[in-house]
């Protein structure tokens, strides 16, 4: 059957299905939900959220660094790290040169012979007398001179002469020489039929030479040659030259020969020691603290010391060191030649004190005094040379190697603020405690030095009372990064001896429960102290560690959110 | 009478249009649905009844709302004694189990015709379409992040958290389509359309293969990846979101390119039709073969296949040690680690025009017709689509006839992999008009309402939403139908030839 085409079908039907499908269409409402804020939750939604926060791998070397006020360096023997306090001795020539300031004054009368024999030549007639002297005084620093370099200086000679007669005389300073050459003075004296004639005549000697190689100080040689012309008079039998040679503001800029052994300088020193003052010997002990001194002399004199004073001190105690270390002190060695330096170190350490070096700075003084004299050419070596340029440099380092043990060191600090309003901020919104389970701070270390720490946190209130504590005392849990693994089967002497042959590698986590931050948030926290303790291994037995630079500490932290969102809103 | 189907069919317009949800590209219950026109998008190969012309703007609008991640009614759940309703995490949970995809269609005939030729053996059609679509796509295991975190270990495993797929892609292109129908014989007959596409706007997001797993031990995290933004004409738009105001300039380019385009391209779709015997029929399909090249106003950004690890802040390279150092030097850090980050990526910019696929569409059906003779001539018809990457749409449809004035597809399928749902398609000839409704998701008729209330308990706002429809598709149009008068039946087979009839003058023209 066509029912399609039943009358007014094809005008009812279409619009008939039409509107019921729009009425469809419109919306069929087969449920209503009611939403509020405290929507309860059925199921439970247990994400955790983890992330990493920071990481670093540290050296001691790193660590040292980060130490403004304090020096270090690589012990060159055991490669340890040692930390270094420098200090300067002295620095200034060994002695200092001679200045110069000499005169001479000599007369030569002639003998009746000479005198006649002058009287009888014809005018005009000429005739040489010649002469030898020499010219000596001593150097009191210096037993022997070999030579001298003259800087500056002025050598003069004065003539007066009785003789009536044209004289020329010819000095030569034999073993004085000028660019090379003796120097040689010549005055003409000139007869006009007064007497007496005087002249005089000078020379520089600025950058002379003279040889010298007598024992008994300086002697200058001269040769006189004095040229005697006629001028037909009589000459007197008591006729007289009279000579004055002076050799004034002569500065010496170098003296080779043989210094006296003699005290020249002194020195005193005191250096401050504040690390020493800072550490508590019950907590903290090296074992190898040494001084160090270190001579750079660039003269060829040997240097010795005189002690007065070595000693540690405060301001009512004075702890004075001897030993052989201080009583043999080794002589600085003098220069093998011009624009060298001879170099000497000595070392003085626990095993040439008395006492020790450790149970002096135990006693915790706050400086160390060093007074002496400085000591010149103590075993009287005889080529010695001294310039103007000549330095003796002593400087002293307190050396303090990593090496010894360390318990219950702690480190303190304060956060202060409203700690239960911060704690409930850091996660409200979006979640609050009811949905967190616990916060985790997971400390990953590999800890390669001799250093184990310790970490407690303690709550504290508004007057600053501890409330509570993260840990318990003696709690298996408590947070603690063991120190590196120590062999000490290694001999002593030997310098890997307490030193770390295996990272240690731990995994802590510091875990804030919902329980103990609720806690918290009913405290009224107001800061927490946050205490780090050190030590190094089996500290308590006295077994020594040594620190490297290259031993390293790495440390990752990271943290996690366990929530659980549950039934309770 | 006919003043009555006009107010009918008015009144049955405007209720549809209160009525949609939104969005489309073509509803599958068109597509044995030959009374509209719009079934030639799925059968581009067979004819229409009549030759058309399209009323601008309402000639063919349709609307798709693709829905597989948010479904508030089906995490809720009230008990009749309850004032409140309870959120069941489970389902939550559950719900977003399987890839995820939010995605808009909308297209729009601003002019639509077709006309016979040769004596009905050939038909021309074409017009002007706008198309736009929006999706966003984002992976399981980002939206399932709450409750698992990402170091929830028992539930993870050795897993990491798998951020593929996450994607977001937008469009909107204009077509200007012309296609040609030919029936060959009796048993084979074809089609084919042309496409010349003008491209408004595009923007596309790409995250390939992005895993971010957390060490169990150390917590640290790696990232492993890679991504693309592709973008043409969305610089006006983007300088908007971010400054809320446009400038001038940003405003005249945003009409010039809404005219002229930032790109062109070409499409093609082709069909082919085979007449078994009098009751089977069988046709292949193939649209949107083509691409479109983004040619203007380019921002492209693309990484390398990288692998990222984050392990924290570098302590050991910081200058202080101290906390307050740390904590100054975060701003410090993290410009670092997005300038590593952005080194690792090997971010790549350029301004160089992309081309972008069309995405093929491929289609089989068959249609059965048991009593071929019958005038009324109940069909049923089965369609296989597939959509470019989704999964494989298929609808079942029985298609009836009610006289020349109407013809209804009740159908039944799956669709991009959303479900199954009921449809409809009705194609009403009102007169000089076919009204052609069609929606291919019964699951709009399911809604719940959700009564928001204040701190007094009192209900403050009422929202609406579908309980549970993955896929809301409404298509409606209206068109002028060529030859609108009674004319004599529509034959079974396919006419190779049909005798021309001289009009008189008496009769109106058939065209």
């Amino acid at each position: 059957m066509d029912f399609c085409w039943q009358p007014g079908f094809h005008r009812r039907f279409p619009l008939g299905i039409m509107i019921a499908i729009v009425a469809i269409l419109s919306g069929c409402l087969d449920q209503r939900f009611e939403l509020g804020d405290d929507m309860p939750i059925n199921g439970s939604a247990n994400p955790a959220f983890a992330l990493p926060l920071a990481s670093g791998i540290w050296t001691v070397e790193d660590a040292l660094n980060q130490m403004d006020s304090l020096d270090w360096e690589a012990d060159a023997l055991s490669g340890t790290a040692m930390l270094v306090q420098p200090f300067d001795l002295l620095q200034a020539p060994p002695i200092d040169l001679p200045l110069i300031n000499e005169f001479l004054s000599e007369t030569f009368a002639l003998d009746a012979a000479t005198a006649q024999g002058l009287s009888s030549l014809p005018v005009g007639s000429e005739l040489t007398l010649n002469y030898e002297t020499a010219w000596g005084w001593e150097l009191p620093s210096m037993d022997a001179v070999d030579s001298l370099w003259v800087d500056e200086g002025m050598l003069s000679v004065s003539i007066s002469s009785d003789i009536p007669m044209n004289q020329s005389f010819e000095i030569v300073c034999t073993n004085l020489y000028s660019n090379g050459e003796p120097i040689v003075l010549e005055v003409d004296l000139a007869y006009e039929g007064q007497l007496p004639i005087n002249a005089s005549v000078s020379a520089n000697t600025t950058d002379a030479r003279g040889v010298f190689g007598t024992t008994e100080g300086i002697e200058v040689l001269f040769d006189w040659a004095i040229l005697m012309n006629s001028a037909g008079e009589t000459v007197p039998e008591d006729a007289t030259i009279s000579i004055m040679v002076t050799w004034q503001d002569v500065e010496v800029s170098g003296a080779f020969g043989k210094f006296a052994s003699q005290t020249t300088l002194d020195f005193e020193v005191a250096q401050a020691l504040p690390l020493s003052t800072e550490w508590n010997p019950d907590q903290l002990h090296f074992a190898d603290p040494r001084i160090r001194l270190h001579a750079r002399n660039s003269s060829g004199i040997p240097i010795g010391v005189e002690w007065e004073q070595f000693a540690f001190t405060t301001d009512q105690n004075t702890w004075s060191i001897g030993g052989p270390d201080i009583d043999d002190f080794p002589i600085f060695a003098a220069a093998s030649s011009l624009d060298s330096w001879g170099e000497t170190t000595h070392v003085i350490d626990n095993t040439g004190t008395i006492p020790t070096l450790t149970e002096a700075l135990e006693l915790r003084p706050d400086s160390a005094k060093l007074l002496g004299e400085i000591l010149l050419n103590p075993a009287g070596q005889n080529s010695n040379f001294l310039t103007t340029e000549s330095t003796l440099e002593i400087e002293g380092f307190l050396e303090i190697p990593l090496m010894g043990w360390g318990r219950g060191l702690t480190w303190r600090d304060t956060i202060e603020g409203a700690i239960s309003q911060e704690l409930n901020a850091g996660i409200n919104p979006p979640l609050d405690w009811q949905d967190v389970e616990s916060i985790t701070v997971r400390f990953i270390a590999s800890n390669g030095w001799p250093l184990g720490m310790e970490m407690q946190a303690r709550f504290l209130d508004a007057d600053a009372v501890a409330i509570d504590s993260l840990y318990t005392s003696g709690d298996a849990d408590a947070f603690r990064i063991p120190s590196g693994a120590v062999d000490w089967s290694v001999p002593d002497t030997d310098a890997s001896h307490g030193r770390v042959n295996q990272p240690t590698e731990t995994i802590m986590d510091l875990v804030l429960t919902r329980e103990k931050a609720l806690a918290l948030l009913a405290m009224d926290c107001q800061g927490i102290e946050v205490a780090l303790t050190l030590g190094t291994p089996e500290a308590g037995s006295d077994a020594l560690v040594r620190f490297f630079p290259e031993d390293e500490l790495s440390l990752k932290i990271s943290a996690r959110v366990d929530c659980s969102i549950t039934v309770e809103p | 009478m006919i003043r009555h189907y006009y107010f009918s069919s008015s009144i049955v317009l405007v209720m549809l249009a209160a009525s949609a949800v939104s969005q489309g590209q073509q509803a599958h219950s068109l597509a044995f649905n030959d009374y509209a026109p719009q079934h030639m998008e799925m059968r581009i190969a067979s004819q229409p009844q009549f030759g058309y012309l399209s009323i601008p703007g309402i000639g063919n609008t349709a609307v798709a709302v693709s829905n597989s991640m948010l479904h508030p009614a089906q995490w809720l759940s009230q008990s009749p004694s309850g004032s409140l309703a309870t959120i069941e995490l489970d389902e939550v949970f559950d719900s977003w189990e399987a890839p995820n995809r939010l995605a808009v269609d909308l297209q729009m005939d601003w002019l639509q015709f077709g006309k016979f030729f040769k004596d009905k053996r050939s038909f021309v059609h074409g017009g002007i379409r706008e198309i736009a679509h929006f999706s966003l796509e984002l992976p399981s295991d980002l939206l399932r992040l709450p409750f698992t975190g990402n170091a929830n270990f028992e539930l993870l495993g050795d897993d990491a958290l798998d951020l593929a797929d996450f994607g977001v892609r937008a469009e909107h292109r204009r077509s200007f389509y012309l296609g040609w129908q030919r029936n060959w014989n009796e048993k084979w007959s074809s089609g084919v359309r042309v496409n010349y596409l003008r491209g408004i706007r595009h923007g596309e997001l790409a995250i390939e293969d992005l895993k971010w797993s957390t060490n169990e031990v150390t917590w640290d995290w790696a990232f492993e990846g890679q991504g693309s933004v592709q973008s043409s004409g969305m610089w006006p738009l983007a300088q908007f979101l971010d400054s809320g105001k446009l400038d001038d300039a940003a405003v005249t380019q945003l009409q010039e390119e809404l005219i002229s385009g930032v790109g062109t391209g070409f499409g093609l779709d082709l069909g082919v039709e085979y007449r078994v015997n009098a009751k089977w029929l069988a046709f292949a399909q193939v649209n949107d073969l083509g691409s479109m090249r983004w040619k203007q106003d380019i921002r492209n950004l693309s990484t390398q296949s990288t692998t990222f690890e984050f392990s924290g802040l570098d302590w050991s390279a910081a200058d202080d040690w101290t906390v307050q150092g740390a904590e100054d030097s975060l701003a410090g850090y993290g410009q670092a680690v997005a300038d590593d980050l952005e080194q690792d990526l090997a971010l790549d910019e350029d301004a160089v025009p992309y081309r972008t696929g069309l995405g093929a569409k491929w289609s089989l059906g068959a249609e059965f017709t048991p009593w071929p003779a019958v005038k009324w001539q109940p069909s049923l018809g089965m369609l296989v689509r597939k959509n470019g990457a989704l999964p494989l749409s298929w609808r079942a449809s029985w298609n009836q006839a009610w006289g020349r004035w109407m013809k209804t597809s009740l159908s039944f399928g799956a669709r991009d992999g959303l479900g199954s749902s009921a449809g409809i398609s009705v194609a009403w000839n009102a007169g000089p008009f076919v009204v052609t409704a069609a929606a291919d998701s019964h699951r709009l008729l399911n809604w719940t309402a959700f009564d928001l209330d204040d701190s007094t308990g009192e209900t403050s706002e009422s929202i609406r939403f579908p309980t549970y429809a993955p896929l809301a598709h409404v298509q409606i149009g209206v068109v002028w139908r060529m030859g609108w008068m009674p004319k004599r039946d529509r034959s079974e087979t396919k006419s190779e030839c049909e005798p021309f009839a001289v009009p008189s003058s008496t009769r109106i023209p058939q065209f």
